[in-house]
């Protein structure tokens, strides 16, 4: 299903809602703790929103192009700042290398020696709070971080 | 058809749950173990198996990530051979994959943001600025080091 979902612009963001959630989904989750010991899981798998819903959407939808992300960080004034600069409340977007938006994620603090730690949603999976790089290897490599200045 | 391992399998499954866009489902899929095996099929073999595993009633997520993986490794066959026949749209994001790759083999290919290229590790300060360090895969700093100037 498609929601109503715009920019501050009123540019129509493309999105799609899913609802099931399968035991395979349920199971494979339980298992993240084990893999990633030192991540915080916040919330339980859903189906409904994907990491760039979380981040642009409030969890109402899954985004699944990156095209889409260029016209939100175009409308909504997201500019690109060093890591240097990176405060709670900035996002980060993970990018492949050939640069594909692949994940996205909410900076919520500092950890030691300056390292980013993010909030961000693993697929179907749920809400998890970690570091910068410690999340799955699907994610990135590169990253770049964003401040809002509507 | 090659057999595929249980774990091989879901690795397939765990990359399937885990994308966030259609690109990031490919380049996850072609890095796994069982690609190898997939792609050492000749691509009429790859098409009945894509036409036997999307035509299934039962849709887990191990038979889905099986069929994008399928597709994947058909996209890779196309790239050497040419043009293949595929009905990609069977799946949900089959049809983006297939037509992103179309346009990049075209040299057209725009995936809407630029990503800078940089290194995977990172390089920077901490918050009094008087310690860099680099950033390893885990997100915790791997070297470290104090300015003397």
């Amino acid at each position: 299903m498609i929601i109503r979902v715009e920019t501050s612009k009123r540019t129509g963001i493309d999105n799609i809602q899913e609802f099931e959630l399968s035991a395979f989904e349920r199971n494979w989750s339980a298992e993240i703790p084990k893999k990633y010991p030192r991540a915080v899981q916040r919330t339980q798998p859903s189906p409904l929103y994907n990491c760039h819903g979380l981040t642009f959407a409030s969890r109402r939808t899954r985004i699944i192009e990156s095209y889409s992300l260029s016209q939100i960080i175009g409308d909504d004034k997201w500019a690109e700042i060093d890591i240097r600069e990176v405060l709670a409340g900035d996002i980060v977007i993970y990018f492949s290398a050939d640069g594909d938006a692949n994940h996205s994620g909410v900076v919520v603090g500092i950890a030691d020696l300056g390292v980013p730690k993010v909030f961000s949603k693993w697929g179907s999976a749920g809400e998890y709070i970690h570091l910068l790089n410690d999340c799955p290897p699907l994610y990135g490599p590169q990253t770049r971080f964003y401040r809002c200045h509507l | 058809m090659t057999k595929l391992t249980k774990s091989e399998l879901f690795e397939f499954a765990q990359v399937f749950i885990l994308a966030n866009t259609p690109l990031s489902l490919f380049n996850g899929l072609i890095r796994c173990a069982g690609m190898q095996k997939l792609r050492k099929n000749s691509e009429d073999v790859l098409l009945r198996y894509y036409d036997h595993i999307t035509g299934r009633a039962e849709r887990n997520e191990i038979v889905l990530a099986l069929a994008y993986a399928v597709l994947c490794a058909l996209v890779l066959r196309t790239r050497e051979i040419g043009s293949l026949e595929v009905d990609a749209s069977r799946l949900q994001w089959g049809q983006r994959i297939w037509d992103f790759m179309k346009r990049s083999d075209s040299g057209t290919g725009g995936l809407g943001i630029s990503a800078r290229q940089a290194p995977t590790i990172t390089a920077s300060n901490s918050p009094s600025g008087e310690t860099r360090f680099i950033l390893g895969p885990d997100g915790l700093p791997a070297l470290s080091w104090r300015n003397v100037s």
